[in-house]
């Protein structure tokens, strides 16, 4: 096989991340190994045929260069969660008094209480998740991000459900004015982040749990 | 020696090789093959998808360069590459310790 022919080979094969550069380094290998194996005696067909032996089988070194891609693509699915999950944190955090309807209680209910203490737990824990599923792909543990991708997706959507409960809750007791942008935005993002992640985990899991 | 006896010190040899000097690619599997007297048998392809993980995790950095007058892609070992690699070849070098007092 030829250079050429070869390289044109890992171009079908390749996924997009780092494909341009990974020929461009593949191209400058192959031909410096063809010019090493010319110097040595060999025609320089044959000389092409030896570099790309040498290189590998294109099948191999397509696969192993698509589990690094993964991992690089993870991660951005994996930031964007972390984003998504961070945005609903802020509003919530000071929420719900500063985002939902004014209460006309002199006593906050109990319950509404416990709602926001259990809603703030899991978004901070979704955002843990999401920071931890980050942090593995800057590790040797990468192949793990995997499932610390499903436990985020599990997490922010654990959150929104619970998110939605406290929202109903609070326009019960004090159904005076609504703030939905505020809530929904970032509501809006946290999801869509979810369907990155999991589109992502979909996407490489055969890729990241083999290696 | 197959590749698959090398799995696992990959790493270790290419930090290896990146601590006396930049290298692009090809310069890198030469360093191996020279090295090693030509014992590894080992796809050239596919340091590049491990040169892209020692750089995912920190451990070297990359640029385009003009070797030559060709433009290359140089790797160089980071401050927390040779830290590694301090690591890692003294986890080998007790690991071949203990092998050798084993099979001898």
């Amino acid at each position: 096989m030829t250079i050429d022919g070869y390289l044109a080979g890992l171009e079908r094969r390749l996924p997009r991340t780092r494909r341009r550069r990974f020929l461009a380094e593949a191209e400058e290998h192959l031909r410096d190994a063809a010019a090493r194996h010319a110097a040595g005696g060999l025609s320089w067909q044959a000389a092409e045929r030896a570099a790309v032996r040498d290189f590998g089988p294109v099948e191999v070194v397509a696969r192993r260069l698509a589990a690094e891609a993964a991992v690089y693509e993870t991660r951005g699915a994996a930031l964007i969660a972390l984003g998504a999950a961070a945005l609903f944190v802020f509003p919530l955090y000071v929420v719900p008094e500063n985002t939902l309807p004014p209460a006309q209680w002199a006593a906050k209910p109990t319950d509404i209480t416990v709602l926001q203490v259990v809603t703030v737990t899991f978004w901070l824990t979704a955002v843990a998740l999401a920071a931890t599923s980050v942090a593995f792909t800057w590790t040797r543990w990468s192949h793990h991000t995997a499932h610390a991708l499903v436990a985020t997706g599990a997490g922010v959507m654990g959150s929104v459900l619970i998110s939605a409960a406290l929202v109903a809750r609070w326009f019960t007791a004090a159904p005076v004015t609504s703030s939905w942008p505020l809530l929904a935005a970032p509501a809006a993002l946290a999801c869509l982040g979810t369907c990155v992640a999991a589109a992502a985990w979909a996407r490489h899991r055969r890729t990241l749990l083999v290696r | 020696m197959r590749s698959d006896a090398l799995k696992g010190h990959v790493d270790l040899l290419l930090l290896s090789v990146l601590e006396d000097a930049p290298a692009h690619g090809y310069r890198l599997a030469e360093a191996l093959r020279d090295r090693s007297e030509a014992t590894f048998d080992l796809a050239e392809g596919t340091l590049y998808p491990a040169l892209y993980r020692l750089e995912r995790r920190g451990l070297v950095t990359s640029r385009w360069e003009t070797v030559s007058g060709r433009r290359r892609r140089v790797y160089r070992l980071t401050q927390q590459g040779a830290a590694t690699l301090r690591t890692q070849r003294e986890d080998w070098r007790a690991f071949a310790k203990a092998v050798e007092a084993v099979v001898t």
